[in-house]
């Protein structure tokens, strides 16, 4: 498997410049210093007794025998590893919203969230190590919007989203299980979107038919090509108006210079005007008018930054011919960072998804014959074999049963029983997703990094392993029982 | 010729006779045996447990993992296709679902490669009496009981609006009638000679079904664990044994606490497979998240082996490691309890029918 990389180096070296003093911790009354027997630092790197420190919600320091500070709390565990990242998740999201609605591209999970919702779900999620979620609403729309990425310690406050708008979020070929007219059918028309007239309840309540899934390819295509036109329009705007500007301090400059002749001048034209009785006319520059701003289309900004990779696309898609066809559609994207969810019969693609650098979410829960067909030819061998070809392989719960991200770790051990490396399965629920969706700050037990630790009692994997504790953000919010 | 000299200077060898050794070995019940193995002969297990000697010229095989039992399947209706379900009459106690059987059925060899040797197939449930369940090897398949379990379902949805019985209560009387008249299946059930299975699917009917167990003397299980928590007194009076819900992942809490709160108890359980509706592999999930929830290891091992055999009418048959039983066994590269165990080979009357050497 392929290291992830850090996308952005810069909170690391800004962290660096405030290096750890004594004096500044016996100050801090949120110190906290981990005795644990070892540490999984990150993904296959693992070190044997030693401590970690954490200072206002920062890891500080992983070393053998720290000095604790005065007020600092103590806490002990067998093992110590990041908290849990669960790249694919309804947790928090309202079922009406989870499945089918009206999104367009700018919608934004985000802003359906209730810091308050489903706090039953999440203090299991929390309690068995999952620390953040990646969450989208509308899974089965065409495009469901951005994705949002929210820290399960939160009290719902300002620590609450860990990522606003982490991906734009898309799907093909979901079948809808309810199909045969749902009330989700009724009276939702999508928003026109950009490319003209298609609506949202295209991936609606019926199922479709192999054409129709693929020329859902071709609307994403076509979507994100109306987003890098948009672009364009913008940024030609912008050099048009530096052009304009420069162009009218060239005037402005010019007639300064000779202002004074030219005031004469006017004030004569002026005069003379007056006696023949006819109106003054004021001398026209081209620089006058100012280049014509595009109009702001928040969809179209929303489908251009994913175009450019400023954030991820996460499509959902499972048939291999959908696959195959959105692979050819996006190829021409070169800078789009395109993470397949699902991807139930991805594997005959491995070699291509990891020459083109695209991730997969994978959800290797097991699925009776009875499964939707989009899950036809379900494997739990998937992650695995996706793994060892070099795809940077994530494991998420599927985006449709909040309770399932309290399982994360189950599920990231039923790949490793289907082939995956432990090294990879753990990475694919902790630095994996961190990585993938620009969570610089999470995802290791690293200086620097903010302190989602889990305190556990085995290897992180196990069965028979339990969470004796879980920080977020350096404050304790499930507590060792004694 | 390297075979050939092996087998001149073994002149005893007799590959009959197979010794299976693994680091870990659960015969189906109790505890894992350390260093444990299993001596097959013909296909029989002639030997199992710690202290076994290997018999001359048996062919030796070293496992580094776990041997555990064949797993048991408890409820599936595989290789029945369509035919689940009679919807014309209420009872039908002479009917056998193995009438129905399809041997070609993709779902048998499915069952074969998650480790799971055995099932029970069942007719479908949402009628009051179904007739009789069939225990089936998967590898072949090869019907080992046609007649394993009498099947009922006295929920609430086995009751029709237009048909007597129209109400649970009118439904207990019939069954009670039939049951005390003793004629032919219904005899056999009340005589203990043939197990029961009774879908219990809330809370009324788990009440309802151990009332019916305790009255007639019935054995067998519930089919139905999820709303047990807080009945485990009934159930344990009752004498049956229980057969749980699949517990899958994102699966409510209480799923796991019922289950908890049964073997606390000494209930016996045995995790239901319940295809088409879940994979096999989710037995093995569902074990793991009972596990997570507090459930002893060995006792989740046992509901996948022994204990859902024994409670499904099956314990002569499956789900044990002991001496004169089929060879029907799996080797794990770990326990099965975790789920990043793997399956490595699973043999059946004594032969390797699926992983190993030949992949």
């Amino acid at each position: 498997m392929r290291k992830f990389s850090t996308r952005n180096p810069f909170a690391l070296s800004a962290l660096m410049a405030c290096a750890w003093c004594p004096a500044m911790a016996a100050s801090s009354g949120d110190t906290v210093v981990i005795h644990a027997g070892e540490v999984i630092v990150r993904p296959g790197e693992v070190v044997k007794d030693v401590d970690v420190l954490v200072i206002d919600g920062v890891i500080r320091r992983v070393e053998a025998g720290i000095e604790v500070p005065e007020d600092a709390r103590e806490l002990s565990g067998e093992v110590v590893c990041a908290g849990l990242i669960d790249p694919w998740s309804a947790l928090g999201v309202h079922p009406i919203e989870a499945e089918f609605s009206s999104p367009s591209p700018a919608t934004r999970t985000a802003d359906s969230l209730d810091p308050f919702g489903q706090e039953f779900q999440k203090k299991q999620a929390l309690a068995s190590g999952v620390t953040a979620v990646r969450v989208q609403a509308s899974r089965r729309a065409l495009v469901s919007g951005l994705s949002s990425v929210v820290s399960l310690g939160s009290t719902g406050g300002e620590d609450l989203m860990a990522s606003e708008e982490a991906a734009l979020s898309a799907s093909v070929g979901l079948t809808n299980p309810s199909s045969g007219g749902s009330s989700f059918a009724m009276g939702r028309n999508g928003r026109g979107l950009p490319s003209g007239g298609f609506t949202v309840t295209e991936t609606g309540p019926t199922p479709m038919d192999p054409f129709e899934r693929i020329g859902q390819v071709d609307k994403i295509a076509s979507l994100l090509a109306s987003g890098i036109s948009y672009r364009i329009t913008q940024n030609k705007y912008v050099e048009e108006r530096k052009e304009w500007e420069e162009a009218i301090a060239e005037k402005v400059k010019k007639l300064e210079k000779d202002f004074k002749k030219a005031k004469k001048d006017r004030d004569k034209e002026i005069e003379e005007a007056k006696e023949d009785g006819k109106e003054f006319k004021e001398e026209k520059y081209k620089e006058d008018k100012p280049p014509k701003a595009p109009k702001f289309d928040a969809d179209k900004e929303a489908l251009a930054r994913a175009a450019n990779g400023e954030i991820p696309l996460v499509v959902e898609v499972h048939r291999t011919a959908e696959i195959r066809n959105l692979l050819q559609a996006t190829e021409g994207f070169g800078r789009l960072r395109m993470v397949i969810a699902g991807g139930t019969e991805a594997g005959a693609f491995a070699e291509q998804l990891a020459e083109r650098n695209i991730s997969v979410i994978v959800n290797p829960g097991p699925q009776g014959s009875g499964a939707y067909d989009e899950f036809d030819g379900y494997d739990v061998t998937l992650a695995g074999v996706l793994a060892e070809a070099g795809v940077d392989v994530l494991i998420g719960t599927g985006g449709q049963a909040s309770g399932a991200t309290r399982d994360l770790a189950l599920l990231a051990a039923m790949a490793v029983g289907g082939g995956m490396e432990t090294e990879d399965a753990f990475a694919a629920i902790t630095s994996g997703p961190a990585s993938i969706f620009d969570l610089s700050d999470r995802g290791t037990v690293e200086f620097g990094k903010q302190a989602d630790l889990l305190i556990l009692d085995g290897q992180p994997l196990s069965t028979t392993t339990s969470v004796k504790a879980v920080l977020v953000g350096g404050r304790v919010v499930v507590e060792p029982k004694e | 010729m390297l075979h050939l000299a092996l087998l001149l200077a073994a002149p005893v060898a007799n590959p009959d006779v197979v010794v299976i050794r693994a680091d870990h070995l659960f015969l189906g019940h109790g505890e894992p045996i350390e260093n444990g193995a299993l001596v097959i002969t013909d296909g029989k297990i002639t030997a199992a447990g710690a202290a076994v000697k290997a018999p001359e010229g048996a062919v030796v095989i070293e496992h580094k993992g776990w041997a555990t039992p064949g797993l048991f399947g408890a409820v599936t209706m595989d290789g029945i296709g369509s035919e689940r379900r009679d919807n014309t009459r209420p009872l039908m106690p002479e009917a056998r679902i193995v009438h129905s059987l399809r041997p070609h059925a993709a779902a048998l060899a499915q069952n074969l490669r998650a480790g799971v040797t055995t099932i029970t197939i069942n007719p479908d449930t949402g009628r009051p009496c179904t007739g009789a369940s069939a225990l089936v090897k998967t590898h072949g398949p090869a019907v080992v009981d046609p007649e394993l379990q009498l099947c009922f379902d006295i929920s609430y949805g086995a009751v029709k609006s237009d048909e007597h019985p129209t109400s649970l209560a009118s439904l207990q009387e019939l069954l009670d009638e039939k049951l005390a008249g003793g004629a032919g299946s219904f005899g056999r059930a009340a005589a203990g000679e043939l197990p029961v299975l009774i879908r219990a699917r809330d809370r009324q009917s788990i009440r309802s079904a151990s009332a019916l167990a305790k009255t007639h003397g019935l054995r067998g299980a519930l089919f139905g664990s999820f709303w047990a928590e807080g009945l485990v007194d009934e159930i344990e009076g009752s004498g049956l044994g229980v057969i749980c819900d699949p517990v899958g992942i994102a699966a409510n809490k209480r799923a796991m606490r019922s289950i908890l709160a049964l073997s606390e108890r000494g209930v016996k359980v045995g995790f239901g497979l319940v295809t088409p509706a879940n994979s096999p592999l989710n037995m093995r999930v569902g074990a793991a998240m009972c596990v997570k929830a507090g459930l002893d290891p060995n006792i989740a091992l046992a509901a996948m082996t022994g204990a859902a055999a024994e409670i499904s009418g099956a314990g002569d048959h499956a789900g044990v490691l002991a001496v004169g039983r089929d060879a029907d066994f799996v080797l794990w590269s770990g326990s099965p309890i975790e789920l990043s165990s793997s399956l490595e080979e699973v043999w059946v009357d004594g032969q390797r029918v699926h992983g190993g050497d030949d992949e």
